[in-house]
């Protein structure tokens, strides 16, 4: 019975990882949900503001919507928040994946990589994406409200990786200009 | 042209844009069409002739730019009522049939030229869905059932 359960909830978050992989694949075939219609190198770079992400997954407007007494409105503002933060969720795990892949080849043609320092990276690479991943297969079954720590979790998290980049840029830039 | 002159200079563009332009529409929501609708469909650049004439095409330019993505910011961090609120004043500043507006709105989405050209896409998605919700809430308020887009 045990086993069951267990082979059932493993197949179960299989399928919902190969969705959302899915998803986020074909969202990037989508030029404006990729933001390539709209990009701008340090905003997309720099990631959603973390007001706007609390604001997508906070409770205020749910209660205000509520307030107005209509079930189809408040279905519809759950559907429209809903979409919203799957996008910030596709757009965030998109954007981090792209910086690994661009600091992946960079690493590369270094000579004096830390190995703890890129473990770190990559340890944390891994554990934003498979919150990513929660907080996708959560939201599309429950919507983003409720989600709000998560979100901000996962929010530093991508927040600290774009910052890691930043100073492996940095400190390579500095190598190549001193002639290391 | 020096860069601290050249951003002294847009800083009083930014300024009389404000004082002269924008402080004469009453709402927030209304200041953003605007400027929006300053910008050229085709090319995305902006021009504001009187603004041009006092400055330089380019800093005036730059100024409209500054404002409309400060003003896109700020509408889009509105919580859901206080929007509501702004598309209302909005639309009764409009002096269009309100029942015709709205819609007009829902159905053709005018409001999606008021995205500057750089907005972070999670930011546009978002302005985009608030709009939408406004919109049927001013309706469900006028209506007393929700018609949605």
């Amino acid at each position: 019975m045990g086993i069951s359960i267990a082979v059932l909830a493993a197949v179960l978050l299989f399928v919902a990882i190969v969705v959302w992989v899915k998803s986020t694949m074909a969202e990037q075939g989508q030029p404006f949900a990729s933001g390539a219609s709209l990009k701008r190198e340090d905003e997309v770079e720099a990631g959603c503001p973390a007001q706007f992400v609390t604001q997508i997954f906070a409770k205020k407007d749910l209660e205000y919507v509520s307030g107005l007494g209509s079930p189809h409105l408040e279905k519809f503002f759950q559907q429209e928040r809903k979409s919203v933060a799957l996008f910030w969720v596709q757009q965030t795990s998109a954007q981090i994946r792209g910086i690994m892949r661009a600091h992946l080849q960079a690493s590369r043609g270094s000579s004096d990589l830390e190995l703890s320092t890129e473990a770190g990276i990559l340890l944390r690479y891994g554990g934003l994406q498979l919150l990513c991943g929660v907080l996708f297969v959560s939201i599309a079954l429950a919507g983003p409200q409720g989600l709000q720590g998560l979100a901000a979790r996962a929010d530093a998290w991508a927040q600290r990786i774009r910052e890691a980049q930043l100073g492996f840029h940095a400190a390579k830039e500095t190598g190549r200009i001193h002639g290391v | 042209m020096s860069a601290t002159v050249r951003l002294v200079s847009v800083q009083d563009a930014y300024d009389d844009l404000l004082q002269r332009t924008l402080s004469r529409i009453p709402c927030e929501f209304g200041r953003l069409i605007y400027l929006a609708s300053t910008r050229d469909y085709n090319s995305g650049t902006y021009h504001h002739e009187g603004l041009a004439a006092r400055f330089q095409a380019d800093t005036a330019r730059k100024a409209l730019e500054i404002a409309h993505r400060q003003i896109f910011y700020a509408v889009s961090a509105y919580s859901l009522e206080h929007l509501a609120r702004e598309l209302e004043t909005y639309l009764q500043t409009s002096r269009e049939n309100p029942d015709e507006f709205l819609r007009a709105w829902q159905k053709l989405e005018p409001y999606r030229v008021a995205i500057p050209l750089e907005a972070n896409p999670t930011i546009a998605r978002l302005f985009l869905s608030n709009i939408r919700l406004a919109l049927a809430i001013l309706r469900f308020r006028r209506e007393g059932h929700p018609t949605l887009p």
